[in-house]
């Protein structure tokens, strides 16, 4: 139970399937029952030899789409449930809300289970089981024994058809939400700044707040409001159940159906009722702490992505993922911009920064440099957003772009590619379908130095941002 | 610069071994070198995981060599400057680093791929045998990278508990040993001539462990050793480490300060042992104990009282012969009192009734489930066969160990949980002042530790 800060960098690598391009023709997503196109195709499987088996794609009877994964040799099955509801829906001043009904809905009673419901099953009675929330998303996780399907689905099915945690539990869970934000970022004096300038942000605009909530807005959270924000975001016809692993195509969907098919509609909810919410005015904020061991400065830059045709976005998004490796170097090839830029002054201790797609619209980049005391703060901000601005293609080594060629090579383009359950999930909930993956790849083989530069130079540019300076005090 | 975590046992680590890898194998270079060896059929990553034992030094100078001698190595060698030396690394795609995971040991690691390793080797032996340590590079280390990491280390509030329990249970080791606080000496960068001086007297070959893994063979595994540290002098035996007296201490610390959760640790010792049934049973107990979300400590601190978010219970070795036993919790203010009296409870009754057989089933299906992380496998063996030898374990014992796993009882683990689990157990607490907590000695700082007169 977990609240994924930003977002991960999606760096999808898994082997291309074997069987070169004629395997590739035969991959299609089975829709429905087409018997004698899943003969042919199990044929030209078999005389193919070592194929995946083609993904299936449906939709179950309640609206929750149904995909699944066949990575080779995988011996558990992963189930991942995502539902489209994450931070950014977080009412005002209640952030973190999402997180919570996610703790709410996977908490095990355990002691605090009534005496009539002793024989309750924890949701880790199967396997591994957790949660994450990100801003746009919240995933439910198991991985489990083939023949712990049905029960494991019927058991997640069971937790999110209704909100079932009692006043007790949802206290409960409510100081231990409180408990895991101080345990993450607690000690850390930079985090907890950053969640103060996030949190002042997303006030604005909740896609650039904080998922976790902060002390004050969970110390608000109670089951009433819980109860509220899972009636309105849980519908089924909104979520994925993502499955992975050795699977029996057929028996895994109606098992899907059996069990995730039954979780009840409720009424819709448009998401997008309403204004675009404004881009926010940059957030500065500067404190003196005792816990802070060196001096700090933290940055989130803001970018809005690339609007329009799918080409043009999943083109930003390969040069976003060029950059990054620009950014941070290669262990294995060329010295990155941050190693040389930390380098190339005596004041810098360490900069660090990593640029990722919160979601289909927002692009942020998040940095923070420990410097000398007498260092100026206001030149150390800008460090790295003038470096990006000043960025040439003298600047992108060629060793890049082949290693952006590898990567190309590397990259799934469709599910049954996909080495397991989880790259898919990634995929999904940065707001892209599986019907543009396939481009990124292609966004990738034809990136040049001149589109990273490009991109480079927007990121310098950023919408908005959040800046923190920190400073030991004794 | 190791930050302090919780380390489980190695030997845990053995657990994860896959199908994919043999038997671990011991031996000696033709030109004297001790070795672990073992294959991994799978793959082209290699890791070569190495140790000096080295004799006793002044304490100061020590935490300083350890901050240098290895880390320094790439910052030039052989008369290549550190960019020469980084760019090769990386046409090479090697990854340097240190590791020394026991008191009087120092070492570090490489990776790489299989098909390189003709090239890696000279230059690995440059690396470790023709050091620079020029004076600039010494100087940047120790502004940029030491200064910022002893700050943050001593404040580190985990670390902070620990070098309270090290003064209190392990006085030997309390003033020295990489556990106990970064001092401004520690860390200052020793001169250049003083690094080559103790780097030739100390870094032998004959004291020197090397521990291999990867797709290759034995022999060329022997054969890059001998290429890589071959040329190192024969350096006079350093003397074995005296084992640490441990102090049990049945007490309670508290250290005040304004922390926003309470952090909790249970200390004690446990005696390493040779016995693979006892080593698995004291594994298996302390999994029982603290670690996930089935043990007593998560039922009863989360899932009864709400009161922590996690729980993690687990040893790590301190010298050769002792284990330290520790359990982690952070807590919620308003319930550490009762939340303490619990830990302490649930021990407890871990000491007196043991744990039942399908805790043991559950924690022994967790020890043994084959893992899917093939990344960092190699690595793994490799740190866990160093470790292993440098406590001067049978080679075999992780296998043992494993079988251990497979094959006890839960009469047998229950005996040995009454016989050997401590009895006297520390516990330190930080909390604010405003929060109560019964301590039989309450400090300002873990520099006070002191003032308890235990």
């Amino acid at each position: 139970m977990t609240s994924a800060v930003g977002s991960m960098m999606v760096f999808a690598t898994s082997p291309i399937s074997p069987g070169g391009s004629d395997a590739a023709v035969l991959k299609r997503t089975r829709v429905g029952g087409a018997f004698l196109a899943f003969v042919l195709s199990a044929l030209l499987i078999f005389l193919l030899g070592a194929a995946e088996a083609p993904a299936l794609n449906a939709k179950l009877s309640n609206g929750v789409v149904l995909q699944t994964v066949h990575p080779a040799g995988a011996a558990e099955v992963a189930i991942r449930l995502l539902v489209p509801v994450g931070g950014r829906d977080d009412p005002r001043g209640r952030e973190g809300l999402a997180h919570y009904v996610e703790h709410l809905l996977t908490a095990d009673p355990g002691p605090l289970s009534p005496a009539s419901s002793d024989g309750a099953l924890r949701l880790s009675a199967h396997g591994y089981a957790n949660a994450y929330t990100w801003p746009t998303a919240t995933v439910y996780v198991m991985n489990i024994g083939q023949d712990s399907l049905e029960s494991a689905l019927s058991l997640l099915a069971e937790r999110l058809s209704r909100l079932a945690a009692s006043d007790t539990v949802a206290e409960r869970e409510r100081r231990i939400v409180q408990q895991e934000y101080y345990l993450r970022y607690g000690d850390n004096p930079g985090l907890r700044l950053l969640a103060q300038l996030r949190t002042k942000i997303g006030r604005t605009n909740p896609m650039l707040g904080w998922n976790m909530g902060t002390p004050d807005s969970i110390r608000s959270f109670d089951l009433s409001i819980a109860q509220v924000f899972f009636d309105r975001w849980y519908r089924p016809e909104t979520m994925t159940l993502v499955l992975s692993g050795p699977l029996d195509i057929e028996n895994a969907q109606e098992v899907a159906e059996r069990t995730i098919g039954v979780i009840p509609p409720r009424p819709a909810v448009l998401r997008d009722a309403g204004p675009v919410p404004p881009v926010p005015a940059p957030v500065v904020l500067e404190r003196d702490d005792p816990d802070a061991a060196v001096p700090m400065v933290l940055r989130n830059l803001f970018v809005r992505a690339a609007a329009g045709p799918a080409s043009k976005v999943i083109g930003e998004h390969a040069a976003m993922l060029a950059l990054q490796y620009l950014l941070a170097g290669s262990n294995e090839s060329f010295e990155g911009v941050l190693a040389r830029l930390r380098d190339s002054r005596s004041d810098l201790h360490s900069i660090d920064a990593e640029i990722t797609r919160l979601d289909r619209r927002w692009l942020v980049l998040g940095m923070s440099v420990e410097a000398d005391p007498a260092a100026s703060q206001n030149a150390i901000a800008s460090l790295v957003t003038k470096r990006l601005a000043s960025l040439t293609e003298r600047d992108v080594p060629d060793r890049l772009i082949s290693e952006i060629r590898d990567l190309a090579d590397r990259t799934w383009i469709a599910a049954e590619d996909a080495p397991n359950a989880d790259e898919v999930v990634d995929w999904l909930r940065l707001g892209f379908s599986l019907n543009e993956r396939s481009q990124l790849r292609a966004a990738l083989i034809s990136l040049k130095k001149k589109d990273v530069v490009a991109f480079a130079h927007k990121v310098a540019k950023p919408d908005t941002s959040a800046t923190g300076f920190l400073r030991p005090s004794k | 610069m190791s930050s302090f975590k919780l380390a489980v046992a190695a030997l845990l680590v053995l657990t994860a071994s896959t199908p994919a890898s043999s038997q671990a194998i011991e031996g000696k270079t033709p030109k004297g070198i001790a070795y672990r060896y073992q294959r991994v059929a799978a793959g082209e990553n290699v890791a070569v995981y190495f140790g000096w034992r080295y004799g006793s030094a002044n304490e100061v100078m020590e935490r300083a060599l350890l901050s240098y001698v290895v880390p320094a190595m790439t910052f030039g060698a052989g008369g290549e400057s550190k960019d020469a030396i980084d760019r090769k690394l990386r046409e090479l795609q090697v990854t340097w680093g240190t590791y020394s995971p026991l008191e009087r040991t120092i070492g570090g690691f490489a990776t790489f791929e299989r098909p390189k390793l003709d090239q890696v080797a000279p230059l690995l032996a440059q690396i470790v045998q023709k050091p620079n340590y020029t004076a600039k590079d010494l100087d940047d280390r120790y502004k940029k990278v030491l200064i910022p990491a002893r700050e943050k280390f001593n404040r580190e509030p985990l670390n902070q508990l620990q070098f309270v329990q090290f003064a209190l249970n392990l006085p030997d080791f309390a003033d020295r040993s990489r556990w106990a606080p970064l001092s401004e000496a520690g860390i200052k960068s020793p001169s250049r001539e003083k690094l080559i001086e103790w780097h030739n007297a100390a870094l032998g070959r004959n004291n020197l462990i090397v521990s291999v893994a990867g797709n290759l063979s034995e022999g060329d595994a022997g054969s890059f050793v001998d290429r890589v540290f071959g040329a190192l002098p024969s350096v006079p035996e350093p003397p074995p480490l005296p084992e640490p007296t441990y102090k049990a201490l049945n007490k309670v610390i508290k250290i005040e300060r304004n922390v926003p959760q309470v952090y909790v640790r249970l200390y004690g010792v446990l005696e390493r042992d040779d016995d693979p049934i006892k080593t698995a049973a004291l594994v298996i107990a302390l999994g029982a104990f603290g670690n996930g979300n089935e043990s007593n400590l998560y039922k009863a601190l989360r899932e009864e009282l709400g009161a922590a978010y996690s729980t993690s219970a687990g040893s790590f070795a301190i010298s050769p012969h002792l284990n330290l036993m520790l359990a982690t919790v952070q807590l919620d203010p308003e319930k550490a009192a009762v939340a303490i009296e619990r830990l302490r409870e649930e021990y407890r009754m871990l000491l007196e009734k043991g744990i039942d057989e399908a805790t043991v089933k559950h924690e022994t299906d967790r020890l043994l489930a084959p893992t899917n992380q093939q990344s960092g496998l190699v690595a793994r063996i490799a740190t866990n066969n160093l470790a292993i030898a440098l406590r001067g374990l049978p080679v075999n014992a992780p296998a043992e160990i494993r079988k251990a796993y497979m094959n006890i009882l839960t009469e047998q683990i229950n005996e040995l949980i009454m016989e050997h689990m401590p009895k006297a157990t520390t516990l330190v607490v930080m909390a604010p002042a405003s929060i109560m907590i019964k301590a039989d000695c309450t400090i300002k700082s873990y520099s006070d530790t002191a003032k308890c007169g235990f």
